[in-house]
């Protein structure tokens, strides 16, 4: 963070998107360790950055984070990092009117399935290769679909008036 | 006995209404049914994007973490060539954790494209980070970038001295 501030001179915006996610078949199969990681990565994480970058942020600042559908309408296989992702979302929504007398904005997107490495670094190989397809759009979003949200929420010019919302980019809706 | 049979002659004109309603509703039905077949055939994914989009069936693959954007086939499209900035962010500063891939890299790329300088956070990803860094210099912006774990808070915290 000091070498950020150092560099650049100020800062203005601040991103937490870092994330672990390792699904379990089982939930005896979700151990201490692998908990621990994801509460650590993911949670931990966010705390931190938020932590630390505050002090360096002016009125007209923005936080944004990076929530999930998991955390909206939770996720079998992903015990852990949905828990981890409702979290966020409810950081977000808090520390959205804890720092809004400051002037700093806080919100958060909630993607659905995209294409990154993050998936094939967690889902075996056969569910790689169906990857978004249970969604209305029945294909995963690219990366390119999602980041101008980040946008959108960063930048006084669009968002003045928007803080602590959750915004979902998953693809549609189905009633099931 | 005239209230009676008055009774009985609405409890037959209801049960006559209820076998009218469900053959209507028997005729709506069989019309869909002949619809059901033609709609299932037009269940392929819908193109909403400015460019293409890759749809499933995607290659079989699988990584060792944290992961690698430079492996993975398709490769994911980051650069929004559609996407024309619009310093909706001039002269600003942001910081990004995960940035050398996936969502991070993308959204590097954009807030560079309107203006921000961005310095980058991940974990030990170095060829990605030096690609996303490359992609924000391309859109004539500054980047650092910094390897580190944020779930340490002292990684996070500690004053950094040259």
């Amino acid at each position: 963070m000091e070498k950020v501030v150092e560099t650049f001179g100020r800062l203005d915006i601040l991103v937490n998107n870092a994330a672990f996610q390792e699904h379990v078949n089982a939930l005896e199969d979700l151990t201490e360790d692998h908990f621990d990681r994801t509460i650590k990565t993911n949670l931990y994480g966010y705390f931190h950055m938020a932590k630390a970058a505050v002090p360096h942020l002016k009125e007209g600042a923005a936080i944004v984070n990076t929530g999930s559908v998991t955390g909206l309408l939770g996720n079998k296989d992903l015990l852990d990092y949905s828990m981890t992702k409702g979290g966020i979302h409810a950081f977000t929504r808090s520390l959205a009117t804890h720092l809004l007398p400051r002037g700093i904005r806080v919100n958060a997107v909630a993607p659905g399935p995209v294409w990154t490495p993050l998936n094939p670094a967690d889902k075996d190989v056969k569910r790689v290769a169906r990857f978004g397809s249970d969604t209305p759009m029945k294909r995963p979003a690219q990366p390119e679909e999602i980041a101008p949200a980040y946008v959108f929420l960063a930048s006084s010019a669009c968002s003045s008036y928007i803080t602590g919302e959750i915004l979902p980019i998953i693809g549609g809706y189905s009633g099931g | 006995m005239a209230r009676a049979q008055s009774h009985e002659d609405r409890t037959e004109r209801y049960a006559a209404g209820g076998a009218e309603a469900a053959r209507d509703e028997r005729a709506i039905q069989a019309t869909i049914d002949k619809t059901d077949k033609i709609a299932r055939q037009d269940e392929k994914a819908p193109q909403t994007g400015a460019r293409k989009y890759p749809v499933p069936p995607l290659p079989e693959q699988h990584q060792a973490k944290p992961g690698s954007e430079a492996k993975l086939d398709p490769q994911p499209m980051f650069d929004a060539p559609y996407y024309k900035g619009s310093e909706k962010l001039k002269g600003k500063v942001a910081i990004v954790t995960g940035g050398d891939s996936g969502i991070g890299r993308s959204v590097a790329v954009l807030f560079a494209r309107e203006g921000a300088d961005v310095a980058i956070l991940y974990l030990d990803e170095h060829s990605d980070a030096k690609v996303t860094q490359a992609a924000v210099e391309k859109e004539g912006r500054k980047c650092i970038t910094i390897a580190g774990d944020v779930a340490e808070a002292a990684f996070v915290v500690t004053p950094w001295k040259k």
